[in-house]
């Protein structure tokens, strides 16, 4: 897993190249539409091995964090290895300890496996979560702007007025060049949708960003924005519900778990008491076959003389061979 | 008061910190407090040691080890959670007072600010004074430099901290979103109300495993008389199976404490962590 703050900024086209040089080697030319749809056209680059193992999501997912195509093929790679270690590692287990465990191999290995896409799966949702948040922190700080001028005040002023308010340095920049796109074509769309990818991504961002401008170009009417604030609040509401819900069901384990370990007291004490009474066994049964013996003696003579016979018959011939031995 | 990132990224405190924690909310740290949260865990590692093995140089040595993973670990979570649920009630009780006073189209943000400051306590009433008197006279930059430096302070609770930002909208553009300010602070109620439910649903879980720490421990007593107490003895505690399988379970039994608390101390129902 490529080692990411969980909670890193919005990752703007600015810095994009953290990890290492060549992202853009692979970036490709996205084009977004008017309903807010990405389209990234993949006809450049070829499926690696890498990328045809893993899950359909993986390589979306970590692309939109902003890893290269060489990281994640370094991830991919670092967790198959992983996974087929931990077969080795069971498999050696089998080998030394118990056959059993070989049955332990593929279950190990797909366990292992997929737990990596479990974490990758929780970081992408605290990351989505910080993204949306961050957006709702622009909307924020827009809205009041927009409602206290009714309209008359123009967006680039109202931008001029956040962009001193942000603490953010990357957050600032970003801002800074919507202003330097709006000056430039003003009576373009494209600015704002760009400005609402880098910032967040979400349907929502673009939504909320095509309404601004729309806003811009003729209403003075902000019910339409109230309503899109409200939007926002509401997906983070329902975020936090997700994130509530997920913590509590890693409680829900425990008792399994907790069940689950006491059968090892179970098999241990068994295993300790197998051997304390195969140790009585073997004095005991020791006594036993003699007074056997004794008993036997007289009731199954015939038996015992039969057997006996075989076993001198037995001892003649082995008695043979090693005198054969002894005179070669 | 030491900074509170402190703690979290060493895990360790000291003594002196904890109790400042305490007192922040004006709450002395305890007997009590002592043999319960160092007592607890060391009663846990303590018996269930002895119950495996009914030998004291083991469990005492368990027991120890428990007190002072109570001591090392348990207590500063524990106070620092007290901490910091005092802390958000004085937070939301300050939304919803400062929103319902600046309603009042009368009332200017320093005004209502001092209004609210004589209502909260602990140390969050502290931090409200100070806010007030760099806000005293203060120009533009001087507005935002106080809003900064007070929404660092409680950068944990962004709600708290966009609200702190429209505070600063009506400082230098007057009174133009009290409908967001009101919204802010629903979301806030919102929020503590999920969160009050986060929590409820944990100790749900505590209860069960408390349920379930009896449950082992009748297991544990009655595999220990189920084939004769001297048999269990002989067979098993004095034996190097009774050893390995009880090491083994006492760590696996460790980690899963470990987890468990973990996850229990894991308050915050804004972000993931792993």
């Amino acid at each position: 897993m490529p080692k990411r703050r969980l909670f890193r900024k919005r990752s703007s086209p600015y810095h994009t190249q953290d990890h290492n040089g060549s992202q853009e080697q692979y970036k490709q030319p996205r084009t977004i539409t008017l309903d807010g749809k990405i389209k990234e056209s993949e006809h450049a680059k070829p499926k690696t091995i890498w990328e045809k193992l893993a899950e359909e999501r993986l390589y979306p997912q970590l692309r939109e964090m902003g890893d290269s195509y060489e990281s994640i093929d370094a991830f991919q790679k670092r967790r198959v290895l992983r996974s087929t270690l931990f077969g080795l590692i069971i498999m050696f287990l089998a080998v030394f300890l118990h056959p059993w465990f070989y049955v332990a191999i593929p279950m190990v290995v797909f366990a292992a496996y997929k737990m990596q896409i479990r974490k990758v799966d929780a970081y992408y949702k605290a990351w989505r979560f910080a993204r949306q948040l961050n957006f709702s922190k622009f909307t924020r700080l827009v809205i009041p702007y927009l409602k206290a001028s009714g309209g008359n005040m123009a967006l680039y002023t109202i931008f001029n007025r956040i962009l001193q308010r942000l603490e953010n340095d990357a957050d600032k920049r970003s801002l800074y060049r919507l202003m330097g796109e709006m000056g430039d074509n003003p009576a373009d769309i494209q600015p704002f949708l760009d400005y609402a990818e880098r910032s967040s991504g979400t349907d929502m961002s673009h939504l909320f960003m095509s309404t601004i401008f729309d806003f811009q170009q003729t209403t003075f009417n902000t019910n339409v924005i109230d309503e899109l604030g409200k939007i926002a609040a509401e997906d983070m509401m329902t975020s936090i519900d997700e994130i509530i819900e997920m913590k509590i069901r890693r409680f829900v384990m425990f008792p399994t778990k907790m069940v689950m370990t006491s059968f090892i007291l179970v098999v241990g004490l068994g295993a300790g008491l197998l051997f304390h009474n195969l140790k009585d066994i073997e004095i005991n049964g020791g006594g036993l076959s003699f007074i056997e013996s004794e008993i036997t003696d007289e009731d199954h003579s015939k038996e015992e003389v039969e057997t006996d016979g075989a076993i001198e018959d037995a001892e003649n011939t082995g008695d043979q061979q090693t005198s054969g031995i002894m005179d070669k | 008061m030491a900074k509170k990132i402190n703690t979290r990224k060493k895990g360790v405190v000291n003594i002196d910190e904890l109790k400042a924690y305490r007192v922040a909310y004006g709450k002395e740290l305890g007997p009590r407090d002592y043999t319960t949260y160092i007592g607890i865990p060391a009663l846990i590692f303590g018996g269930f040691s002895f119950l495996l093995l009914y030998n004291l140089w083991v469990s005492i040595p368990m027991m120890i080890f428990g007190g002072i993973y109570g001591w090392r670990s348990f207590l500063p979570k524990i106070v620092r959670k007290q901490y910091e649920h005092s802390a958000a009630r004085q937070r939301n009780k300050f939304l919803n007072n400062m929103t319902q006073v600046l309603t009042d189209d009368s009332q200017t943000p320093l005004m209502a600010l001092r209004k609210v400051t004589e209502r909260a306590s602990g140390e969050f009433e502290e931090d409200l004074r100070r806010f007030q008197a760099m806000l005293i006279g203060a120009d533009n930059d001087r507005i935002r430099e106080a809003v900064i430096w007070f929404s660092d302070k409680y950068d944990d609770d962004i709600i708290f901290v966009q609200y702190l930002e429209q505070i600063e909208t009506i400082m230098l553009e007057g009174k133009t979103n009290i409908d967001t300010l009101h919204d802010i602070k629903t979301y806030h109620n919102d929020i503590q109300k999920k969160q009050e439910l986060y929590e409820r649903a944990k100790m749900g879980h505590v209860r069960d495993m408390r349920y379930l720490l009896i449950v082992t421990v009748v297991l544990l007593i009655s595999l220990a008389i189920s084939f004769g107490f001297n048999t269990y003895l002989e067979a098993y505690a004095r034996h190097p199976i009774g050893y390995i399988s009880s090491g083994l379970y006492m760590s696996i039994i460790m980690i899963f404490f470990r987890q468990f608390s973990k996850y229990l101390f894991d308050d915050s129902v804004m972000e993931i962590s792993n």
